[in-house]
């Protein structure tokens, strides 16, 4: 990997990083309402996984997709209002934090009924499969949608009809509260795949290099073979649940021994003592950033909120569309 | 000529996948098996695994890979083998298929065709003889069509697949062998409308599905005892052709709504209430419902025909209506 | 307490009444029978009067407006009582669409017979009301109401008819007498004196003074003797002078002045127009030899009378020129013969030749 590209990478997490921390603070300011989910922790996974993807490529995530979204190429300003409920947001404020979508971006949300997009997936898959389209179908989802049916379901088709997409299991140890032990008997989540015939490997998520590397693997194998492939990535996030967690279900200790594995702190440091970047140039990217960020949540302030009168838009899309 | 239920199904289905090379067909015994109503018989031979794909028993998850099928440029058409399952795949058609268009901002729609075998009659006992036609038609987003007649059957799919939106046609499972002279030329009309089967003056009889031929049959019996009944096909229970209804009873002043669901909280009470809201003054006496007992529906055959409504009620009905 | 009251019903075909005039305004004191109001129905203008002791609150409704039956025209404030008015919390049982039909057309449907299920009114039940209920042009509702008595009478009743030629010459005489020594505001009228034979004889006869109602015959006992007056605005009406056989030739005399000014100038009483007991119908201002009258249901007899005039007759084998006038008789075969009818007559005959005894 050249140096370029670790910089990118870097530069996403902070993008990620720094956005979810001023969601949080604009949530505090009920700037943004409903269930705010971040990201902060995980953002190797995301931002490896889709340094990977082009444009043409479907993505599919969860409720906790800001990070997603925005690396899927939907700009911070759009998703910000979005979460301001404005006009202007990639949702035009009917989806709000957990629903963000781009129609042209091929980001499919946003999904708040967990594991609800796998099955999704498969199907955006299979379309682009017979379709003979070579586009790459994503899917992310939290280790918590293991315990769902659907996901059982949804994994054997797509073995059995050998829909080439890619499962990307964000395992973060918590189902809301409930830890993954106290939830799951087989807690080896590889298993879960391999069951259904389908390969898989297992991801620290904290690593954002480790994360291109097995996820470059996995998508050769997709592309050569054909058929999905199921990735873990074992990962934590820093923050509660939501806005409203008051965190109760794990020590503290646990969260500080986790924090020391911060997979921006890391690989900063890594690229700092590696002389790849310099202590200005991370300055001067941290500045580009916030301008990014503040900018985004100017133009979420400054964009309209939609009518009343507008209110039963969009419940259909009329024929012809 | 003559054409049953089953075969206006089955040659709607035949001709879509002929037509249009994004659509598929999914669901569970569509094709091996030939579908559980013989509807898609030897399609798999004509069509092959690519379009007529045999699910395991997982509605949630076909259902799910459907809807992504949709957003992803593809036509599928999916069987749900009963209406019973639906309930299994509700998530994926609620929370997905019918709310992706608005929680995207109108971005997204799901432009999928949900089939399903729906109703009551055939000693199959509570667990295999619902009807959640009424009930799905609560939510915005979908459009529910329910197939009276076999033009309907031979024409709907055809519309709903034309339509970007979710569509969930319910066809009723005593009907399959309903034979209807149909006009071959005929070719179909939008099912979105209702439609006035008969003309009356004295009572409009408000129907859909199921329970047409039997709405039918005792309108025809009252026909010759004098009395003049209008009968309107409902056809599409969401979105509700509401005009028809509220034109109708402008003329007859009387309506009864046949509807095969349950009493509480039935599609038949949403009719009620909306010609009470719409058009009060023009009732000449209060709204009546005929609709499933409010048991789940008994296996024992004379117990499962007093649980739905039969010719014999809807005439003596009316008849009590009318004096 | 607060008394509401009512637009009063003066008859079974009364739907409405215009209100013409006041006599009451709010503040003032009122008297049990004291007249409040004047009230235009189909068949005159008649004063309404108060059935309680009270003060005025309220007066509704503007003048010349046409008030259903049963609906508020005043408000009093009245000792505490029992009002044995209606139950006025009983709801007409009415479909919506016939309810917005009536309100539309300005119908009451308080009076409308409903066909449905308990007497609930349907919109088949308005629509044919307000169909046999059209006002003809002109006439407003006195014709209607003409219309349906007497197609009514001739329907149901099998009438007889009697005729006989009263002499006068006697009468004439006396009165002429009679009217020389008295004022002349109290001057007799040959109307009046006829008037009191009739109901002298109807005394005798009560099978011919009462009222036919469900297939069974009452007679009444009193002789309230209506007297058929033609309207100037068009239209018959049939006012009675109440409790006439009490009332000296004087006081009929008076009464009938009386009724006949008020019937010109729409000031009747309710009670006058729908208590008559026998009708007679005098046309003899307009020339006409005899009446063959249609009795006013639910009365029983009619006394038509000709014009009085000279005529030849044979008295005592000589003949005379002398004053007559034909009376004939109407009567429900239901209730009496012409046996009965004919011994009337000649009663009424027997008395114009005493006239001193009248």
């Amino acid at each position: 990997m050249i140096d370029e590209e670790k910089i990118f990478l870097l530069k996403n997490m902070l993008r990620v990083r720094r956005m979810e921390e001023l969601c949080a603070e604009l949530y505090t300011r009920e700037k943004i309402r409903g269930f705010l989910h971040l990201y902060i922790g995980e953002e190797a996974v995301a931002t490896g996984v889709l340094s990977l993807v082009d444009p043409v490529d479907n993505v599919m995530a969860t409720y906790r997709e800001h990070a997603h979204a925005l690396l899927k190429g939907i700009s911070a300003k759009s998703i910000m209002a979005e979460m301001f409920g404005r006009v202007d947001g990639c949702s035009g404020g009917r989806g709000g934090s957990m629903h963000l979508y781009s129609r042209e971006k091929r980001f499919f949300g946003g999904n708040a009924i967990v594991a609800s997009g796998i099955p999704q997936a498969v199907g955006l898959a299979l379309a682009a499969q017979r379709l003979r389209e070579s586009r790459k179908t994503i899917c992310f989802f939290g280790e918590g949608a293991i315990a769902e049916g659907v996901f059982y379901e949804s994994l054997n088709m797509a073995s059995l009809w050998k829909i080439p997409l890619l499962f990307c299991c964000e395992n973060n140890l918590y189902a809301m509260g409930t830890g993954l032990v106290r939830s799951q008997a087989q807690t080896d989540l590889i298993k879960k795949a391999t069951i259904h015939n389908i390969s898989a490997e297992t991801v620290n998520g904290m690593d954002v290099l480790e994360v291109v590397a097995k996820t470059k693997k996995a998508l050769e194998y997709i592309s050569n073979e054909k058929k999905p492939y199921f990735l873990e990535f074992k990962t934590y996030r820093f923050r509660p649940h939501s806005m409203f967690d008051p965190d109760l279900y794990r020590e503290k200790s646990e969260l500080e021994v986790w924090k020391k594995h911060c997979p921006i702190d890391s690989f900063s440091s890594s690229l700092l003592s590696t002389q790849i970047i310099s202590e200005d140039s991370l300055k001067n990217l941290k500045i580009e950033i916030e301008n990014e960020m503040q900018e985004a949540i100017v133009f979420a302030e400054k964009s309209l909120e939609e009518s009343v009168n507008e209110l039963e838009r969009h419940v259909y899309l009329q024929a012809g569309i | 000529m003559k054409m049953s239920y089953r075969e206006a199904l089955r040659w709607s289905i035949r001709e879509a996948l002929k037509n249009d090379s994004r659509v598929f067909l999914v669901g569970e015994d569509v094709g091996a098996y030939g579908g559980s109503y013989a509807v898609s018989k030897d399609f798999l031979k004509e069509f092959g695994q690519e379009k007529i794909l045999d699910a395991p028993l997982s509605e949630l998850g076909f259902t799910g890979i459907g809807i992504g099928a949709a957003l992803g440029g593809l036509r599928p058409i999916i069987e749900i083998m009963t209406v019973n399952f639906s309930l299994l795949a509700l998530d994926q058609i609620i929370n997905s298929a019918a709310f992706l268009c608005h929680m995207s901002g109108g971005q997204f729609s799901v432009p999928v065709v949900i089939r399903m075998t729906t109703g009551g009659g055939r000693q199959l006992a509570a667990q295999h003889s619902n009807s959640w036609e009424g009930w799905l038609a609560h939510v915005p987003g979908v459009k529910i069509l329910t197939p009276g007649t076999v033009i309907d059957a031979k024409f709907m799919l055809q519309y709903a697949l034309e339509d970007p939106n979710p569509v969930l046609i319910f066809e009723h499972a005593l009907l399959l062998n309903h034979v209807q002279e149909i006009d071959e030329n005929f070719q179909g009309t939008s099912p979105f409308k209702a439609m006035v089967l008969k003309e009356g003056r004295s009572l409009t009889l408000a129907t859909y599905g199921g329970m047409l031929p039997r709405s039918l049959e005792a309108v025809s019996i009252l026909e010759q005892k004098g009395k003049s009944i209008e009968l309107i096909d409902l056809r599409c229970l969401r979105p509700l052709d509401e005009e028809s209804i509220l034109t109708s009873v402008k003329k007859t002043h009387r309506l009864l709504i046949v509807d095969e669901g349950w009493r509480s909280g039935s599609f038949a009470a949403e009719i009620s209430a909306r010609v009470m809201e719409k058009i009060f003054y023009e009732l000449d006496a209060p709204v009546q419902r005929l609709c499933r007992r409010e048991v789940p529906i008994p296996y024992a055959a004379q117990l499962e025909r007093a649980a739905i409504p039969q010719t014999d009620d809807i005439v003596s009905k009316i008849q009590e209506m009318l004096r | 307490m607060k008394y509401i009251v009512p637009m009063p019903s003066l008859g079974a075909d009364m739907e409405e009444g215009k209100l013409m005039a006041w006599k009451i305004a709010p503040g003032d004191s009122v008297k049990k029978g004291q007249s409040i109001a004047v009230v235009e129905t189909t068949k005159s203008a008649v004063e309404i009067e108060s059935f309680y002791d009270g003060v005025v609150l309220d007066v509704l409704g503007n003048l010349g407006d046409s008030i259903h039956v049963g609906a508020p025209i005043a408000s009093f404030e009245i000792a505490d009582q029992v009002i044995p008015s209606p139950d006025l919390t009983k709801r007409v049982k009415i479909s919506p669409a016939a309810r917005k039909f009536a309100t539309e057309n300005n119908i009451n449907f308080e009076n409308i017979l409903g066909h449905g299920p308990e007497g609930l009114i349907e919109l088949a039940d308005v629509e044919h009301y307000v169909e046999s209920h059209k006002p003809e042009k002109g006439t407003v509702n006195i014709r209607a109401a003409i219309a349906n008595a007497m197609t009514d009478s001739k329907k149901e009743i099998p009438h007889y008819y009697l005729k006989h030629t009263f002499s006068l010459d006697l009468v004439m005489s006396w009165l002429d007498e009679k009217n020389k020594i008295l004022p002349p505001n109290e001057r007799l009228l040959m109307p009046t004196i006829l008037l009191k034979a009739i109901v002298s004889a109807l005394k005798d006869f009560p099978m011919l003074n009462g009222y036919f109602k469900n297939g069974v015959y009452t007679p009444s006992a009193v002789i309230n003797v209506g007297v058929a007056v033609a309207l100037k605005s068009g239209g018959v009406l049939v006012p009675a002078i109440l409790d006439s056989e009490k009332l000296s030739l004087n006081q009929l005399n008076l009464s009938f002045l009386d009724l006949a000014h008020r019937v010109q100038v729409n000031e009747l009483k309710n009670r006058e127009l729908i208590e008559g007991t026998f009708t007679v119908t005098n046309l003899g201002d307009s020339g006409c030899e005899e009446v063959f009258g249609i009795i006013f249901p639910p009365q029983v007899a009619l006394l038509g009378l000709g014009f009085i005039h000279k005529r030849l007759v044979m008295i005592n084998d000589k003949i005379q020129n002398s004053w007559v006038v034909v009376g004939s008789l109407s009567a429900d075969h239901r209730v009496t013969d012409g046996m009965t009818g004919a011994r009337f007559l000649r009663k009424i005959d027997e008395l114009l030749q005493k006239p001193d005894q009248l």
